[in-house]
């Protein structure tokens, strides 16, 4: 526990302060760019294929979407629809995404309405506000409201693979088993 | 070039577009005909309008680690949703709205009947690749 | 014809009658004489998608494909081979297909078809009988109707590259061993062929390829045709990165009506002569010759002189043979692409296991919602396409090509278009085979 929190603050003090985007002209790009088509009208995703970004964090979004135009994230040829969309995006376009997509509306964490944790959760609660599905640790743990299970597991499985690389979540995903995987996915997950 | 402006003077006065015969001119910019126009043939079954979607949707729907979303398990409410406001132009889509728009609602249900009975689950694995 | 459900089979084989559930669910039935053995002449897209798809829904008919090789290039997207993707992405073998859909493989080319006695002579001197045929051969090209143009030619030095495989490796060896400032003769034949946009495309990837290395060079269309599917979306993008329509283009089209029709090649001089009178030189010419139905569809009377099978709209029977379904390239649809073979495929199995039932066919619908590229990444295009169908006859439903004027300076839709492209041809593939 000691040194779970110790490097959760040193990843907070360490996470990039950015200048804050532009909310307004992030909502033209989104239109521009038919994020809405996976990812929702106002950040809320409709099906299973992608996260909802409504009410995530800034710097976590700008972090995610440098590592799809870099190419370092790409978990499955999913991918390719990110990376092939960041192409054209400078960082002040990043950073104006991430500005509108954080001003909306978070949905209902799954995990608020679904009472107390199973016991592989309860670690994820630690930075992953369970109750209300924000981002936690100053921003660098991201939200989990409105993630399908199937999205969940998805990512839990490539920072266990280690296709998805942070130094916090490959450390933590070692031990899970798949049935543990699918009960956090199930606990976290808002469809 | 003569069949193609008939076609559009057709489609203009609301006739029937004319049968497409081998040999047309497919250097058509665009043809839209009504999908209510072709409410007195007999209907498509579900299946034959939701495997014609396969290509990219994958077989049954059921592909699910690419760009393109699975259409499998998708509960039908929500797929009917979805394809009338592409029809409508309301959700504007890389594809979709036009693919959308040749469908009137009857079979944009019976398709989301097709595809809520599908396994939300991989159409099988992928096949190997020879040398 | 029986009507016997798997219950009644297992009851009268014993459970042990039935091989072990296959990954579908579906038990391989023992196949009694009462089973109708459905033979499909040609192993490609059309021929597999129909095997396919009518497993699905038929878990009693013998299915037998006849196609001379032993593995499956798909050509869809096969223009990626000349710029660098490996010729293995495109590689099938029908192994695991076979397995999985439960189907047996004659390896061995078909010369004849006895549609009284309803069997099929293969080259080997066999003869295979069948109670249901389905011809998906693909096109056979023409190769006399240009001067100094051959088969043998086509094979080794004027490649086509037109069904992929070993032809499309070699035309990319081709274009590497272009000398700097060389130039590229594509010359598309007059329309109907497969896949209108590829050659387009072709020219498109190579001038990119080309500009990628720092080479200098000139890609010549050489069209037989008066405009091309997406015509506009590729002369915008070539007059934006190739100079389409300067002096200094590294892209070049000259139409049908302006004469850039082939009608003369060289091989030793390596030039073409056109309709219009000019003579060109060039480091790599690429013809791509005019198509027909498949020399066997002429042969068994199918074509009834003509260039293609003539069909029944309502199920892909032969209006020459009506209880024998063609399907594919060498079927009388005006466009010509894998997709609309699949589609084709997927009625043909709603027909066959409807008339297996005693039932009409169902209502036929064919799609060919397809995709190309300008370039790699950064410019897709996609084409919305459908077919209804009324007393046998097609009714256009829809044709629509994208992206639109206004999207074509949106650099967002334009890189997902591409990657929705290079998505489409993978779940195309894995459509067919998988």
């Amino acid at each position: 526990m000691h040194k779970v929190l110790i490097s959760a603050i040193l990843l907070a003090l360490s996470a990039p302060i950015l200048a804050a985007g532009d909310a307004a002209r992030g909502e033209k790009l989104a239109a521009e760019g038919y994020c809405y088509t996976c990812h929702g009208d106002k950040g809320v995703a409709p099906s299973r294929n992608a996260p909802s970004l409504a009410g995530q964090s800034p710097s976590y979004l700008v972090k995610v979407l440098k590592e799809y135009k870099v190419g370092t994230l790409r978990l499955d040829n999913k991918s390719l629809g990110m990376i092939a969309i960041t192409q054209p995006m400078t960082e002040e376009d990043m950073a104006d995404l991430a500005a509108f997509y954080a001003a909306q509306t978070r949905p209902a964490s799954g995990a608020a309405s679904r009472g107390a944790p199973p016991a592989s959760a309860i670690a994820c609660g630690t930075c992953h506000n369970a109750a209300t599905g924000a981002p936690g640790m100053g921003g660098t743990a991201p939200g989990l409201a409105g993630m399908s299970a199937l999205y969940i597991k998805r990512q839990l499985h490539a920072y266990k693979t280690g296709k998805r690389s942070d130094a916090m979540m490959g450390g933590m995903m070692g031990a899970l088993t798949e049935a543990q995987i699918d009960e956090i996915a199930a606990y976290y997950s808002s469809q | 070039m003569k069949r193609m402006v008939l076609a559009g003077a057709a489609l203009a006065i609301g006739l029937m577009t004319p049968m497409v015969q081998a040999g047309d001119n497919p250097f058509v910019e665009e043809v839209f005909v009504h999908p209510e126009k072709f409410s007195n043939d007999p209907p498509l079954s579900g299946k034959m309008v939701g495997d014609n979607c396969s290509a990219c949707h994958g077989t049954q729907g059921r592909i699910f680690d690419e760009i393109i979303p699975p259409l499998a398990g998708m509960p039908k409410a929500t797929f009917v949703e979805l394809m009338m406001r592409f029809k409508a132009d309301k959700r504007p889509a890389i594809v979709m709205n036009k693919v959308a728009r040749e469908f009137t609602r009857s079979e944009i249900e019976r398709m989301g009947d097709y595809f809520a009975g599908q396994p939300a689950r991989p159409w099988l694995e992928t096949s190997e690749k020879g040398e | 014809m029986s009507n016997m459900t798997r219950r009644d089979l297992l009851r009268l084989l014993g459970a042990a009658g039935v091989a072990s559930t296959g990954a579908l669910g579906l038990g391989r039935t023992a196949f009694g004489a009462t089973s109708a053995h459905v033979v499909i002449i040609g192993g490609g897209i059309g021929g597999i998608a129909t095997a396919k798809y009518l497993r699905i829904i038929n878990d009693q008919v013998k299915i037998t494909v006849i196609e001379p090789s032993s593995k499956y290039t798909f050509c869809p997207g096969s223009n990626e081979v000349l710029t660098g993707m490996p010729l293995s992405e495109f590689k099938r073998s029908y192994d695991h297909t076979m397995k999985r859909y439960d189907f047996k493989m004659v390896a061995d080319k078909v010369q004849d078809i006895d549609f009284q006695a309803k069997s099929v002579k293969v080259a080997g001197g066999d003869t295979i009988k069948y109670d249901t045929l389905v011809i998906s051969p693909g096109p056979d090209f023409v190769f006399d109707n240009i001067e100094g143009y051959s088969e043998k030619l086509a094979n080794t030095k004027i490649l086509h590259a037109w069904k992929a495989g070993v032809q499309t490796t070699m035309l990319r060896d081709q274009i590497a061993a272009m000398p700097d400032g060389g130039s590229l003769v594509i010359a598309p034949p007059g329309m109907p062929f497969r896949c209108p946009p590829a050659p387009y495309e072709r020219a498109s990837f190579v001038a990119e390829h080309l500009k990628k290395q720092g080479r200098k060079g000139k890609i010549i269309i050489l069209d037989n045709n008066v405009g091309f599917i997406f015509q506009k979306q590729y002369m915008y993008y070539w007059k934006k990165h190739y100079g389409f329509g300067t002096d200094q283009a590294m892209i070049e089209w000259v139409s049908g009506p302006d004469g850039g029709a082939v009608t003369q090649v060289d091989a030793k001089k390596m030039t073409v002569t056109t309709k219009g009178g000019e003579t060109i030189k060039a480091d790599v010419i690429n013809i791509i010759p005019t198509h027909r139905s498949n020399a066997l569809t002429s042969k068994t009377g199918l074509t009834q002189g003509k260039d293609w099978v003539a069909t029944n709209k309502h199920d892909m029977t032969a209006l020459a043979q009506p209880d024998v379904y063609v399907i594919g390239d060498s079927a009388d649809f005006f466009v010509k692409t894998g997709y609309l073979a699949s589609n084709q495929a997927k009625v043909v199995a709603q027909a066959i296991d409807a008339r297996l039932h005693g039932r009409d066919p169902g209502q036929p619908l064919y799609t060919n919602n397809c995709v190309a590229k300008a370039s790699q990444e950064d410019f897709g295009m996609a084409i919305t396409d459908s077919f209804r169908e009324r007393d046998g006859k097609l009714l256009l439903a829809q044709t629509v090509q994208r992206p639109f004027p206004e999207n074509y300076e949106n650099p967002f839709l334009n890189h997902v278009r591409a990657a929705v492209s290079d998505n489409w041809q993978r779940s195309f593939r894995r459509d067919i085979f998988d």
